[in-house]
């Protein structure tokens, strides 16, 4: 199948498209769907169409243009965006607007792009679901009363439907690659330090990696391409030099002498029966490829969700110190600064915000630190290990990205803890600050999509997405789109 | 770790003076059960032989240090422009110093 991305590019370049007529397509689709999937918070579309209009000019005067001239993307709102209201799907951020760009935003500025707007997320990237927006959840395009996944949810549900050619998403311990899993469509999770953090807003910062969220393997390859590199303002930012012409991989290559590692630990009680048929299909088709599927043990991976739910809740506890009613957002009035901050805090963030603020400030106190936070730390040691010795052994180890598909919106809302457990094939590329990947892999009894998730070596993002493109070469996935497109809005 | 007591209010409103969260009864009450929950839960890490093992605080990712220099320039009015209280040019707080 053709990448719409791609396609719209090459479209733009010779003329026959322009840019102005794609992102009139892409708000038209949004203004007809966006009512029952929420997927925006802001959309910016005078913004947009002037931005369209000024790469149609610099194109018509021959001028020399960025590798995304032209085409329309969405954005988490969770980057900051100067000329765009910046919530990140809370309260105690309404009506905020940054003094600057996050890197990545210009980033895809200097490339060309057309910005549509914000996109709807759990608030601070805290959920699965979608449902800790405190604009309303995002629906998923397959089934509305479905969850898209969260927490780049509505970046997900926005690129399944049509609305945009792609967008950028964050993830911090699966946010990228479960909604795009839920929604069929394509995620990438880069390796820790492949894309920079600044002007992004923090949720955990040894974890947080922003990517991008596409409806092909090779349109994602071309976000990525645009948006990665070593960035000076993001200390953690990697001095490694970054592959080019990664989105010009050949069509339908086999996988010969390719070694994918298939652990047990993640095809075992829990996998909905869907899944497991969907991921095994694909196993086989790998193999039909030209791939050697071998064992790999990742004995730690159980530890995974306890470990990453003590040490993302205690970066958040300090990283969301900074909302406190002075210099951005909300305030409400207190007797005095501490009673002001508490207030402000109560009324600004959300439950699930303060539940994990909560629990990783316990994880920090004194007297539990070592307990907690310390021996967590330590367990992300031996999760990291398993990655590292499975991988000196493959090329990049294949699971499925969540134990079900898409869950009914309100399902698991009163019970964080079986909320927090579906991360469980997720985190461990978080925790161990490797690639990983999620493609479309077919659907499940309810015709809902199952994504496969493949994860790699450090910085290794080019063998993620060269396996990526020849299993979707071979099966047609990502081709399928949501029913929504052909009702009549 | 494992004979945790669960958390009750009292600890509760404590870990909230502590994340300078104001939290109703309601959910004070909830946060209690949730929290002893997901702290039950994480205790299976006390399972683990952590002797002698480095804790990982970041993942792969560059070096540690900005380069010298760096700095990000914000213009005066920028600054506070999004401050909930701002006199010139300043950011306006309660009272602190009686």
């Amino acid at each position: 199948m053709s990448s719409p991305l791609c396609a719209a590019r090459e479209a733009l370049e010779r003329g026959e498209r322009s840019s102005v007529e794609l992102t009139r397509a892409c708000l038209a689709r949004i203004e007809a769907t966006d009512a029952r999937l929420s997927a925006w918070l802001h959309v910016d579309a005078d913004g947009a169409l002037a931005q369209a209009a000024a790469v149609d000019a610099r194109r018509a005067r021959g001028e020399r243009l960025g590798p995304l001239a032209g085409v329309p993307v969405g954005l988490k709102d969770i980057f900051l965006t100067r000329d765009l209201p910046t919530t990140c799907g809370s309260r105690i951020l309404e009506g905020y607007r940054p003094p600057y760009d996050a890197t990545v935003v210009a980033r895809l500025r200097a490339a060309g792009a057309v910005i549509l707007g914000k996109q709807n997320m759990d608030a601070f990237a805290m959920g699965s679901s979608n449902e800790n927006s405190a604009f309303g959840a995002a629906h998923n395009p397959w089934d509305l009363e479905r969850t898209p996944g969260g927490s780049s949810g509505g970046s997900a549900a926005a690129v399944a439907a049509g609305h945009c050619f792609g967008a950028l998403g964050t993830d911090t311990g699966g946010s990228i690659r479960q909604p795009a899993s839920f929604c069929g469509v394509v995620g990438l999770k880069p390796t820790y330090g492949r894309v920079s953090r600044f002007g992004v807003i923090a949720f955990a910062s040894s974890l947080d990696q922003p990517g991008p969220i596409a409806r092909t393997v090779r349109d994602a390859a071309a976000l990525f391409e645009a948006c990665a590199g070593p960035d000076p303002h993001d200390a953690t930012s990697a001095e490694v030099p970054l592959p080019v012409g990664l989105e010009a991989m050949p069509r339908d290559a086999d996988l010969a002498g390719v070694r994918l590692g298939v652990p047990a630990e993640y095809f075992g009680e829990g996998l909905a029966p869907g899944v497991a048929a969907a991921t095994q299909a694909a196993l086989d088709q790998l193999r039909a490829l030209g791939a050697e599927l071998v064992d790999v043990h990742l004995p730690h991976a159980r530890y995974g969700v306890a470990a990453y739910y003590l040490v993302a809740t205690a970066e958040a506890s300090s990283n969301l110190a900074r909302f406190d009613g002075v210099r951005y957002g909300l305030r409400r009035a207190g007797a005095d600064l501490a009673a002001m901050y508490g207030a402000t805090r109560d009324a600004g963030f959300g439950l699930e915000v303060k539940r994990r603020i909560m629990l990783g400030t316990y994880a920090l106190s004194a007297g539990y630190y070592d307990a907690y936070y310390r021996k967590a730390s330590q367990a992300r040691t031996l999760v990291r290990r398993d990655f590292d010795a499975a991988l000196d052994t493959v090329d990049a180890i294949v699971t499925p990205v969540s134990p079900t598909t898409a869950f009914r919106l309100g399902e698991r809302v009163d019970d964080p803890l079986s909320m927090y457990l579906a991360d469980v094939f997720t985190i461990g590329c978080n925790l161990a600050g490797l690639p990983g990947l999620s493609v479309p892999c077919g659907f499940d009894e309810a015709r809902l999509p199952v994504g496969l998730q493949l994860i790699g070596r450090a910085f290794d993002e080019a063998t993620l997405l060269r396996i990526a493109a020849s299993y979707e070469d071979a099966t047609g996935w990502c081709g399928q789109r949501p029913a929504l497109g052909e009702e009549a809005p | 770790m494992s004979d945790r007591a669960p958390l009750d209010a009292d600890a509760v409103r404590h870990i909230a003076t502590l994340a300078r969260l104001g939290l109703s009864d309601d959910e004070v009450r909830l946060l209690a059960g949730q929290l002893t929950d997901v702290l039950r839960y994480v205790e299976q890490l006390g399972e683990l032989d952590t002797a002698g093992v480095e804790p990982t605080h970041a993942a792969a990712g560059g070096g540690a240090w900005r380069p010298p220099g760096l700095r990000i320039e914000l213009a005066e009015g920028d600054a506070t422009a999004a401050a909930p209280a701002a006199v010139e040019g300043q950011f306006s707080v309660p009272k602190v110093i009686g």
